[in-house]
């Protein structure tokens, strides 16, 4: 996103709007640092500035990549979905995606609201990935992981910048220690920060083993947990 | 996606915010679900959330629900927010009486949606938790802020234009609830609860006086 300077009136009104801090005023004119810009869109849509000196600049690749993970009504390229993740537990009752005896993952690096550089997504990806991963096809991060078995990104996309990119996949409930023992590891060494999830498919019985097995190891899962409540239709019963 | 997960608050002000969302799964059932979404846009609408909305539409608060009906396509997700539990129940029982097919999943505090489930004769069949936020956790803005920036999943809400609002509700230059519905404006999924924000801002405001 760039400001128009000649239409520019430098009454700041955007500066707040921006979820990256990329707007500021300077001397008699907003400016936006495109090194930290996500392309989000927010203060375009906005419709916050009075003279409409907020522009979106052609995008090309890879810049435009930020676009496809920030701006949830830009449509990704590669699933043709909006927004940066997948269906994953929501869809559960019907796909059955998530079965027992399986942990579903997700790590969404730069949420909240500090966002990530590609680098970082790749220093976690290397991180987990020998564990022996089933990365998530649909997931927009996926596709662009070029060794499925180290986690390496390809190169062109390391440089640039998103709101947030989400890791996903699927492993053996066994390996969730093992998981959780790198990403403390890997925490330490990036530069952002990642919330993780984790998803349990319901047993007949009631329980849910890999939120107990967390919390067995100490880790405390935030109150407010999301539960599909079985009701899309054919239900999945394989 | 993971935006109606990881909503940051405390055990009594996250009591009134209960999500839905709703969705066909893509190559299974999507193909004809758009009926079943237009259906399910005018029962949200029906059962007065605190928002609600369409991503490739807007929320409820910039878009009547007739235009969302109109916009629906197959395979979409629609996206609600309630600020009690009752009218939360109530959506969830007409939806198992309608049973339009469309996969719901539920988020607030486990034991009111287990509660509600069970109002409605629902059971759980697969949960997602979320663990925290690791990492570089000391560059987040502060948990106040994080109370409303959470709630758009998409964090389309920014920081610095929280810190904006709660000045300006401080001052007394806006209202708790117009700063609520100003910065509802910028969810464009409308999960984002207006009602919890105005309560934060109340909150903040009478802590402020005091």
């Amino acid at each position: 996103m760039i400001i128009n300077k000649e239409k520019c009136i430098g009454c700041g009104d955007c500066v707040p709007y921006c979820v990256m801090g990329a707007i500021s005023l300077s001397g008699e004119f907003a400016t936006i640092d495109l090194h930290e810009c996500v392309e989000c869109g927010v203060c375009i849509r906005a419709d916050v500035c009075p003279v409409d000196a907020i522009e979106q600049q052609p995008l090309e690749w890879p810049r435009s990549l930020r676009s496809f993970f920030s701006d949830p009504t830009a449509k990704h390229p590669d699933t043709g979905l909006a927004g940066r993740g997948t269906a994953e537990m929501k869809t559960n009752d019907v796909t059955g995606r998530f079965k027992s005896g399986e942990v579903g993952v997700g790590i969404e690096l730069g949420r909240p609201g500090l966002g990530t550089w590609f680098t970082d997504v790749e220093k976690v990806a290397m991180a987990i990935a020998p564990l022996g991963l089933q990365w998530e096809p649909e997931n927009p991060t996926t596709p662009l992981i070029v060794d499925k078995s180290t986690g390496k990104l390809q190169d062109d996309v390391l440089n640039e910048k998103a709101l947030s990119a989400i890791l996903e996949f699927i492993m053996p409930s066994e390996k969730l220690e093992e998981l959780l023992k790198a990403l403390d590891k890997v925490a330490k060494e990036i530069d952002t920060v990642f919330s993780l999830e984790i998803i349990t498919k319901v047993e007949p019985d009631g329980s849910m083993p890999n939120i107990e097995k967390a919390m067995e190891l100490g880790y405390e899962p935030m109150p407010n947990p999301k539960v599909n409540v079985g009701l899309g239709r054919p239900k999945f019963n394989g | 996606m993971t935006h109606s997960l990881h909503r940051v608050g405390t055990l009594e002000n996250l009591k009134n915010d209960h999500t839905i969302i709703a969705m066909p799964a893509k190559g299974i059932n999507h193909v004809g679900s758009v009926k079943a979404l237009r259906r399910f846009i005018e029962l949200a609408a029906q059962h007065k959330p605190s928002n609600f909305g369409l991503i490739t539409c807007g929320n409820v608060l910039k878009v009547p629900p007739e235009e969302m009906i109109r916009q629906v396509n197959d395979g979409r997700a629609i996206t609600v927010v309630f600020d009690n539990i009752d009218n939360f129940t109530a959506m969830l029982k007409q939806l198992k009486e309608e049973d339009l097919g469309l996969s719901v999943t539920c988020g607030g505090i486990y034991e009111r949606t287990l509660e509600a489930c069970k109002r409605a004769g629902l059971e759980p069949d697969t949960l997602n938790h979320s663990l925290g936020v690791f990492g570089r956790t000391d560059k987040l803005p502060r948990k106040e802020i994080l109370e409303f920036t959470t709630m758009c999943g998409h964090h389309q809400i920014a920081a610095g234009l929280v810190e904006k609002m709660l000045a300006d509700v401080k001052a007394r230059k806006i209202t708790p609830e117009d700063a609520a519905l100003s910065l509802g404006k910028h969810c464009p999924c409308g999960f984002f609860n207006v009602t919890r924000a105005r309560d934060l801002f109340e909150e903040k405001l009478a802590a402020a006086a005091q």
